[in-house]
């Protein structure tokens, strides 16, 4: 027994030499820095969310209620009429919306199954002219609303309707650069943003001359998206 | 169990791979108020890893892994909690383990987190997001099982600096330091 102790010992002594070489560089050099660098890691970061204080109203008037699309509704489908490049700017404008929120808060798609969609978007005035967006300063050249019928002071009646129509006599770049940005507008609308901003540097102003929502447009659907409603979306068909 | 890799001078003989699995858990990637205070973080979920090591010597050695863990990105608050977009993660990494014991190894990691995700709706990692420098800190325990294989338990801690450009875009500046914990179950074997 006393014999197996000793040979058990002797192995262990094998094993584990007392002496080896590489161990102070590896103590002198790993792992101070591991520990110093844990500790720049865990330390140190002092992260600021931004300020959403500043803000426009989104309630429905004169009811007062809110309106935003609830998460077992994602995605959102919108069916946009085939004419000219409408698909297209909801797509983009669906996009640019998405790009607001940083939480999962909304989501939308394009359908081609308009009796299955939650909002329609139809363009009037016929085939709008072609020509590619452009950086120029806007031009009213098309108008735009966003509607939906009350079923009860809590519950939409059905789908929201999108209706944009441009108007002859306008050059063609103007006309497409309005169309995408009323219908990015319109879009805006259709989150539940059921007022207008009173700033023109806001996608939301009344008459919307950006294409891009501002720090004010994006905190407010944030806000929006993060308060309660009480008007529900029509049941699906 | 005394020496992972033996005592022979052959390289080969020192150098094993191993498969791991098991599940990690992380702090809030995220802390906000809108309205209300919450927080976003993944929730705990699977994780699978690979490796290859080598003996240095008797007492050190070292590796390099790449793991995985996927799951579902949530938002926390108050009133419950929503999904927010299916997550998973990449840690590529160099480990340095020591032998504290016979059975027993401690070591530290350094290497990176990479997060994916869904960009299309509205989330964090919307516009992507870049590999995050982490470093880490394990323990080991192994035991033999037959034809050369080798059972091991981790644990393993690991910490990074988190953002995201579309939280920056957000208005959000600076960055929070994310912890993580996994444990896992894994097999070796020697090449
Ligand atoms: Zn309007």
């Amino acid at each position: 027994m006393r014999k197996r102790r000793e040979e058990l010992r002797v192995k262990r002594e094998e094993s584990f030499p007392t002496e080896v070489v590489l161990f102070p560089l590896y103590s002198t050099l790993c792992t101070p820095f591991l520990i110093v660098a844990l500790i720049l890691l865990a330390a140190g970061c002092d992260v600021t969310a931004p300020d959403r204080t500043d803000t426009y109203g989104f309630r429905l008037q004169p009811e007062n209620v809110v309106f935003n699309w609830p998460l077992e509704r994602r995605p959102v489908r919108y069916f946009a009429q085939a004419i000219g490049a409408l698909p297209e700017y909801v797509r983009d404008g669906l996009t640019i919306w998405e790009a607001q929120l940083l939480y999962g808060e909304f989501e939308g798609v394009l359908t081609t199954d308009s009796a299955g969609a939650d909002i329609r978007v139809v363009l009037e005035g016929g085939v709008p002219p072609v020509s590619p967006l452009i950086s120029a300063p806007a031009v009213q050249a098309c108008t735009g609303s966003t509607s939906a019928t009350l079923a009860s002071a809590t519950k939409l009646a059905g789908p929201m309707l999108i209706q944009v129509r441009w108007f002859p006599g306008f050059t063609p770049a103007d006309v497409v650069n309005c169309i995408s940005r009323v219908t990015r507008h319109e879009i805006g609308h259709s989150l539940g943003l059921f007022q207008h901003s009173s700033n023109p540097a806001d996608l939301m102003y009344g008459v919307p001359s950006v294409r891009e929502p501002s720090t004010r447009d994006r905190s407010t659907v944030q806000v929006l998206y993060h308060t309660a409603a009480n008007l529900t979306p029509a049941d699906r068909p | 169990m005394i020496g992972l890799f033996g005592r022979s001078n052959s390289a080969s003989a020192q150098t094993r791979i191993a498969i791991r699995a098991g599940a990690t858990g992380s702090s809030a990637l995220v802390r906000d108020s809108i309205i209300q205070a919450f927080s976003v973080r993944p929730e705990i979920g699977p994780s699978i890893g690979f490796g290859i090591e080598t003996g240095l010597d008797t007492r050190y050695r070292v590796g390099v892994s790449l793991s995985t863990t996927w799951g579902h990105l949530r938002r926390y608050e108050a009133a419950g909690s929503a999904e927010v977009v299916p997550l998973s993660t990449w840690t590529p990494a160099v480990s340095l383990y020591r032998i504290l014991f016979p059975s027993i190894s401690a070591g530290a990691t350094v290497g990176a987190v990479i997060y994916r995700a869904d960009r299309r709706a509205s989330n964090l990692f919307r516009r992507g997001s870049s590999p995050m420098p982490l470093v880490g800190l394990g323990v080991r325990a192994e035991r033999p099982m037959t034809n050369g294989l080798r059972l091991s338990l981790s644990l393993q801690y690991d910490v990074h600096r988190f953002s995201t450009p579309a939280l920056a875009d957000a208005g959000f500046s600076g960055e929070r330091p994310v912890h993580r914990l996994s444990a896992s179950v894994g097999v070796s074997r020697g090449l």
